[in-house]
């Protein structure tokens, strides 16, 4: 079973691969193929950050285009495509954020993320080998408190540095440090329960 | 590397993997990363694929419609701004020759507590900050300038005044130097005893200066004149003013003094006269002054 869901995984990352090869070659059917498959996941996160339809949809664009116009650094020894592609896309819509005069408080800022992650659609990812995810994430996400919730998607969605959080939720830099370790410490484990046994 | 060395770098993977590593400790980061760190490379690839799982978490949303078309139509019509390559963080390094980087030696924490750009909201409030902090300066410099021509201006009046009054000692002085002067004293009268007045002349050059006290400030619409009087004819010797500052006194040039010694003259007085003086006496007395031949 374990060995069937590592195999997926590499399997799904070389078409990935593949798809971003040939994306390069400006074969546009590949474009649209790897926009279908991720931009479901793509789109919200950057529509979390950056709260602008339109401003989302730019990132996506810009995100895509990079890989079209093989400006793309991405090489498959620098791990799956699927996380370039968030990381690339996250940072983009980080940059768009910090551009952007959002004028809103502290207090809206909490107010914001007073609540946890939507609830998504369990099992409904285009992507086979990410299928099964949605659920050991928000089980993951469950395991910590509010607050270290709250101080990873300030630290993530928001692009807060740890001094920044630490100031925006009045607490020790050490306490948010050893919040944020947690988190992630929990991601972690999720990740390598993903391509762990490889 | 020694232990504590490698649990610094170790802890900068965290603001590095989230871009919010300040410039300087970045680039210190990206040179210990050339060096071909295992660890740190490892570390931030795991970091990488974990935090790639965050977004699983979120409802997923499909771009609007027409979203993929525009960004194939862009991409076949190539009508788009090159974007600038943006390395990513777990980007494998070109291993260079080892140089032992020198972090700060501030803790890992003061180190990301120094990151320079602060949150936009954060932000936001500097500027307003600014923007209100910049606009009381302006308006209290404003009042200080204002306050500061106000005062320019009293002390140039200052400035007139003395000058006028410096003048005006001059010439007494000028007169007390002569090689030969004539005094006559005046004396208040009965509507007002306490004034006094002084007439100090050169007769040889038949200049003469007026010097005044303890006479009342003039009423508006009115000046001082003061008469020579001679052979039962009074001559205006000019109109003057004062005011109640220095006791009411002051000093005057004698205007139309073409009297030589003290014999060709009767007396001096001065009486109140309508702004800007009369061809003759009309109003009260207030001083008088008569040679002693007289």
């Amino acid at each position: 079973m374990l060995l069937a869901v590592v195999a997926q995984q590499i399997e799904q990352n070389q078409q990935d691969a593949d798809l971003v090869k040939r994306i390069q070659q400006q074969d546009k059917k590949a474009l649209s193929q790897l926009y279908d498959l991720y931009s479901p996941i793509l789109y919200p996160l950057a529509l979390r950050i950056v709260s602008s339809q339109e401003e989302a949809e730019d990132v996506l664009q810009e995100v895509f285009l990079q890989i079209w116009s093989k400006v793309s650094t991405y090489t498959l020894d620098r791990g799956s495509v699927y996380s370039w592609l968030v990381a690339t896309s996250r940072n983009k819509a980080i940059g768009r954020l910090r551009s952007i005069n959002y004028n809103r408080t502290v207090k809206e800022v909490e107010e914001t993320h007073s609540g946890s992650h939507e609830e998504a659609d369990s099992n409904s990812h285009p992507v086979l080998a990410l299928k099964g995810y949605t659920e050991t994430i928000r089980e993951a996400l469950r395991g910590l408190s509010k607050l270290e919730v709250k101080i990873l998607e300030l630290s993530y969605y928001k692009g807060y540095s740890q001094s920044e959080i630490a100031r925006v939720l009045k607490m020790p830099l050490g306490t948010v440090k050893m919040k944020m370790r947690k988190g992630i410490q929990r991601l972690r484990q999720v990740a390598q329960r993903r391509v762990g046994a490889a | 590397m020694k232990q504590e060395q490698r649990d610094t770098y170790l802890e900068l993977c965290i603001p590095y993997i989230l871009g919010r590593l300040n410039p300087g400790n970045k680039k210190q980061f990206e040179v210990h990363l050339r060096t071909g760190c295992k660890e740190c490379t490892k570390e931030l690839a795991e970091l990488q694929n974990s935090l790639a799982l965050l977004p699983l978490a979120l409802k997923q949303q499909a771009p609007p419609s027409g979203a993929k078309e525009r960004l194939i139509t862009k991409a076949v019509s190539g009508k788009f701004e090159q974007p600038r390559p943006e390395k990513s963080r777990v980007e494998k390094l070109r291993p260079e020759r080892a140089t032992r980087p020198q972090l700060s030696r501030r803790a890992p924490e003061q180190i990301e507590a120094h990151t320079a750009t602060a949150p936009p909201a954060q932000r936001s409030w500097y500027g307003y900050a600014a923007a209100v902090a910049a606009f009381f300066i302006i308006l209290a410099f404003g009042l200080y300038m204002n306050d500061l021509i106000k005062t320019i201006g009293k002390q140039n009046t200052q400035i007139v005044a003395l000058q006028d009054e410096l003048q005006r000692r001059g010439e007494v002085l000028k007169i007390l130097q002569s090689q030969r002067i004539e005094i006559v004293f005046m004396n208040g009268l009965e509507t007002n005893p306490a004034g006094y007045g002084k007439i100090i002349w050169d007769p040889i050059k038949k200049t003469a200066i007026f010097q005044v006290a303890n006479l009342p400030a003039v009423p508006q619409g009115k000046d001082y004149q003061l008469w020579i009087i001679k052979n039962k004819m009074s001559i205006s010797g000019g109109v003057f003013s004062v005011t109640s500052e220095k006791g009411g006194e002051s000093y005057f040039k004698v205007m139309n003094l073409d009297v030589g010694e003290k014999k060709d003259f009767d007396a001096f007085t001065v009486t109140l006269e309508p702004k800007g003086g009369a061809p003759q006496p009309t109003g009260v007395m207030y001083l008088l002054g008569a040679t002693a031949t007289n």
